[in-house]
């Protein structure tokens, strides 16, 4: 009978906590999410997994978690903790990615840096409710609404926030379609909606291989803490565009971003702990980003209204909300919203443009703010 | 403080590492508010600077198709099935038919309109 208690007492029924509890739910719910109703699943389904699995309770002295020195989970994340696979994620989305419609309408760009106004904005809202500069920075990037941007910068800035931050920041991407709309309709008139742009011109392959090397040199001159995941995005889009290097680019937009992708999940998941993600920080990072959010959006459509001043040939502002990058999550709602207006509007094209401007723009911004606050 | 971190002023002094970190910043909120405000304007610098790249690279390659002509690719060479955005063939072939199925349409009401006036 005592062997019995004794090893009653080894499992996890005799240790499991309130918040043990909370957060396998929680994973549940991610996966429910991912497979009833398509939210994000590449990223849900492994991050809810790892929650499950970093908050079964272990017997003391056993070296499981992904806090445990020498634990298999530890060295899984140790890739997240030293920001090694949100650039290898960057290669695989550079080695994906057709700058064509950027590079058809560079005017477009430009709204991809309006939306960065919600990264600087939370952060200066994070300080102002009492958190750690670092910790403000590695808050406002989850309006970059880029899950692997919002990883490495926290990996380097905020490391205890890192957890709730890759959470959140993931969360958010998933909501795209039901956070973005309503922004997007407040603030532009049926008039506006119903604009039409003229058809992207046809970009040259030379133009294509230029461009990597060209932006990744201006930007990193400009900002060079950007250096790391916009060197490994440029690099992934000249492995595509050099159409030399089909092996290595067909490689690094499948099997290699697969794999990273479930390891950096999962680990992420695993690192979710009720211990270290169940504090009132954390409802404050989701209210933060939320904000951060919001602000991105209305900052790309507000700039666009802007520009429209100014221009000829008018933006329709939808496209604005697209600077948020969340590829291509974000560009399928504008497209979305704007054929609710007009049926025969196809803005998708277009709303790529700001779509993978704010993709670099997130990275340049999380370069300024890793120069700036270590 | 945040223009010194450049790449440029890195370069110039011979060296392009990473920035040194500049030590810890002050929690005051004012400092918060400027670096916001730089930060976000280090953003716009760099992305206007890569816009007007983009649309001069057009004028400067047809200076240099002067010297380096561009040559037809292969036709096997275009395009990537699990590319973000389909590639320029497969654009122009949707865009043609979009705006071939819109002018059918507008067609079709002008002569309607036409015929019940």
């Amino acid at each position: 009978m005592e062997i019995l208690t004794d090893f009653f007492e080894t499992t996890g029924f005799a240790t499991l906590t309130l918040g043990n509890s909370i957060m396998i739910l929680i994973g549940i719910v991610f996966i429910f999410l991912a497979i009833t109703k398509d939210y994000e699943p590449l990223l849900l389904v492994p991050i809810g997994m790892g929650a499950i699995v970093g908050n079964i309770p272990v017997a003391a002295g056993m070296s499981l978690s992904v806090y445990d020195e020498g634990s298999v989970l530890s060295y899984l994340y140790f890739g997240v903790s030293a920001g090694v696979y949100p650039p290898l994620i960057f290669l695989g989305i550079g080695a994906m990615t057709d700058f064509s419609t950027m590079l058809s309408n560079p005017k477009l760009v430009l709204l991809g840096a309006a939306a960065q106004i919600g990264v600087f904005l939370t952060f200066f809202g994070a300080l102002w409710l009492g958190f750690a500069p670092t910790e403000a920075g590695a808050i406002g990037i989850i309006g970059g609404a880029d899950g692997p941007t919002a990883i490495f910068l926290a990996s380097k800035l905020a490391p205890d926030l890192l957890g709730a931050i890759a959470i959140a920041a993931y969360s958010y991407m998933a909501l795209v379609p039901v956070i973005q709309p309503p922004i997007m309709k407040l603030l532009t008139s049926r008039e506006e909606r119903l604009i039409r742009m003229k058809p992207p011109r046809k970009v040259s392959k030379r133009e294509k291989m230029i461009f990597p090397v060209a932006a990744f040199l201006i930007s990193t001159m400009i900002a060079p803490g950007a250096v790391v995941l916009l060197g490994m995005l440029f690099f992934g889009n000249l492995l595509k565009e050099s159409l030399v290097t089909e092996r290595l680019a067909q490689t690094a937009r499948t099997a290699m971003i697969d794999i990273v992708t479930i390891l950096l999940g999962f680990a992420v998941g695993a690192s979710t702990q009720a211990d270290t993600f169940l504090r009132p920080d954390s409802l404050q990072i989701f209210g933060l980003g939320a904000l951060s959010f919001a602000i991105a959006t209305a900052g790309g459509v507000l700039f666009a209204k802007f520009m429209n001043l100014f221009l000829t040939e008018k933006i329709n502002p939808l496209v604005g909300a697209a600077g948020v990058s969340a590829v291509p999550d974000s560009a399928r709602v504008v497209q979305m919203v704007g054929q609710q207006e007009d049926p025969h509007n196809f803005l998708l094209m277009h709303a790529m443009a700001p779509n993978v401007a704010g993709v670099v723009g997130s990275a340049i911004a999380a370069g300024v703010l890793w120069s700036v606050l270590t | 403080m945040l223009l010194k971190q450049t790449g440029l002023t890195l370069l110039g002094q011979g060296a392009f590492p990473l920035p040194e970190p500049v030590g810890p910043l002050s929690n005051n909120l004012v400092d918060g508010a400027v670096q916001a405000l730089v930060g976000l304007m280090i953003v716009f610098s760099a992305l206007i600077v890569i816009s007007l790249f983009i649309a001069a690279l057009p004028h400067m390659l047809d200076k240099l198709s002067v010297v380096w002509p561009e040559v037809d690719e292969p036709a096997g060479n275009s395009g990537h099935p699990d590319s973000l955005v389909a590639d320029d063939g497969a654009v122009l072939a949707a865009i043609g038919f979009v705006l071939h199925t819109e002018f059918q349409r507008q067609l079709e009401s002008q002569d309607s309109s036409g015929q019940s006036s």
